[in-house]
């Protein structure tokens, strides 16, 4: 099996977006579940759609022009889907912050996920 | 169904205006859906163009990476540099200026390349390229015209302008008909095309591969020549040229041997066409991936000789070869970069194809 491509957070969040839009994966919806998954912070729509063109360049996701709808000026919606290796990709980033989770329980409690545990270093 | 009709009539719309200044600004490639989307998210024009304006820098910057390609448009810099700076070695700034419009000219045109572009890429490769000249001459006169009402110490030196301008230009043509830029391949939706797609696809790649192969075989011969009349000049030049003459000899010669093309041949079901596809891919893949030992190290021998030749005729020598091999290696690794972006494109079009 050719080595899996590396993906950054963005990237991940990007890949999980399109994973929960489903068969409604297109700019507009992507754009806006990532900046849901960001816990609210602003997204530039422009950065999503780099994203996308990288995740397309490395075979992670697919493409395809849907069929003009009048709401868009009677454009096309460009929609996205997972492939094999973008899944695979995925559920390896999936994984690792899973384990990484497991440890930051461990060390700092599950208060930290309230914001009750202070990450600072106790003495 | 009526009131979802009335629905989408009152759907707010961008001005018209304003739309269509925007729609120039996005790229040809991405114009349909990035237009749709914005289209979909307005509220306000302020809300619409700050939406695009925040946008357009990464569309472009995006389309600008998968379109133009950095190591071609580097080595094309510095060709470029190189030549526009041989009488102005003081005045590096006069040299560098037009250098950095002219790769952005390039750019930009790879960037807004319409898709009927690239299907004239394949059919008239000659056009497009005379395009990319003209658009390099356009812009460097402008900036010349520019420099001349501001600063007009910065201006390049008539003989410049006659002479190797002309000569970079010749051989951008070339660069640019051998391999013509803004062609994003493999194509979007490429693994649901049809028989006659493909073998669209399959004729206009090896049409632009035969090119290419004709380009640098008529390029060695022209090598072989030119460094044919090093020979009269110093004994370590004329060493250094007949080594890049039996490098450049030996590249054309490999190519004639080994670079053939095989038509596809007619009536071919899709099955057949596809596996036909992938053994031209192949054997691409093959080519690329030994491509230093048979393009770069038959000519890195006679660049050497002349490196330190000329290095042991000058001033100080010492920095200068080091100078003369700091290139070569920088030239040798953008070659490298440039060909391996393409080996990734070939296998990712051989996993579209099912290996």
């Amino acid at each position: 099996m050719a080595p899996q491509p590396s993906i950054g957070q963005f990237e991940q969040l990007v890949m999980t977006a399109i994973l929960k839009c489903g068969r409604n994966a297109y700019g507009v919806t992507i754009h806006n579940t990532v900046e849901a998954l960001s816990g609210g912070k602003t997204v530039s729509l422009g950065a999503v759609y780099a994203t996308l063109d990288r995740l397309e360049d490395k075979s992670l996701i697919s493409s395809w022009l849907a069929d003009p709808t009048p709401e868009r000026g009677g454009r096309s919606k460009r929609h996205y889907r997972l492939e094999s290796s973008g899944e695979r990709a995925l559920r390896e980033s999936a994984l690792t912050a899973k384990r990484i989770c497991a440890v930051v329980e461990e060390v700092w409690g599950t208060g930290i996920w309230n914001g009750k545990n202070s990450p600072a270093r106790q003495s | 169904m009526g009131n979802g009709n009335m629905e989408r009539q009152k759907q707010p719309r961008p001005p018209e205006l304003m739309e269509r200044i925007v729609r120039l600004l996005v790229p040809p490639a991405s114009r349909e859906h990035v237009m749709g989307d914005l289209s979909e998210r307005y509220r306000s024009p302020g809300q619409y163009l700050a939406d695009a304006l925040r946008s357009l820098p990464f569309i472009i910057a995006s389309q600008a990476r998968r379109a133009a390609n950095f190591a071609r448009s580097a080595i094309g810099a510095y060709a470029l540099f190189v030549m526009l700076n041989m009488h102005a070695a003081d005045n590096w700034l006069a040299a560098a200026l037009p250098t950095l419009v002219a790769v952005i000219a390039l750019v930009l045109r790879d960037v807004y390349r319409t898709p009927s572009d690239a299907s004239v890429a394949t059919r008239r490769p000659g056009l497009l390229a005379v395009g990319d000249v003209g658009t390099v001459v356009v812009c460097v006169g402008l900036s010349q015209a520019l420099l001349a009402l501001l600063a007009p110490e910065l201006l390049l030196p008539r003989q410049v302008l006659l002479v190797q301008f002309p000569i970079y230009c010749g051989m951008l043509f070339l660069l640019r008909y051998q391999a013509p830029g803004g062609a994003v391949w493999p194509p979007a939706g490429a693994n649901t095309q049809s028989l006659t797609e493909l073998v669209a696809e399959i004729r206009g790649l090896q049409g632009t591969w035969i090119r290419a192969v004709r380009i640098e075989i008529a390029a060695s011969v022209v090598v072989a020549v030119v460094c044919g009349l090093f020979m009269r000049a110093t004994p370590v030049g004329k060493f250094g040229g007949a080594l890049i003459a039996a490098g450049a000899l030996f590249i054309g010669c490999f190519l004639i041997r080994y670079a053939r093309v095989t038509p596809i041949p007619e009536g071919m079901g899709l099955t057949e066409t596809m596996t036909f596809y992938r053994q031209l891919l192949e054997q691409q893949i093959r080519r690329i991936r030994t491509m230093i030992w048979w393009y770069l190290v038959p000519l890195a021998p006679g660049a050497l000789a002349l490196i330190i030749g000329g290095a042991l005729h000058g001033r100080s020598p010492t920095p200068s070869v080091i100078q003369g091999l700091a290139v070569m290696a920088v030239m040798g690794a953008l070659v490298v970069k440039m060909n391996n972006a393409a080996l990734q494109r070939i296998e990712r079009r051989l996993g579209q194809l099912g290996v």
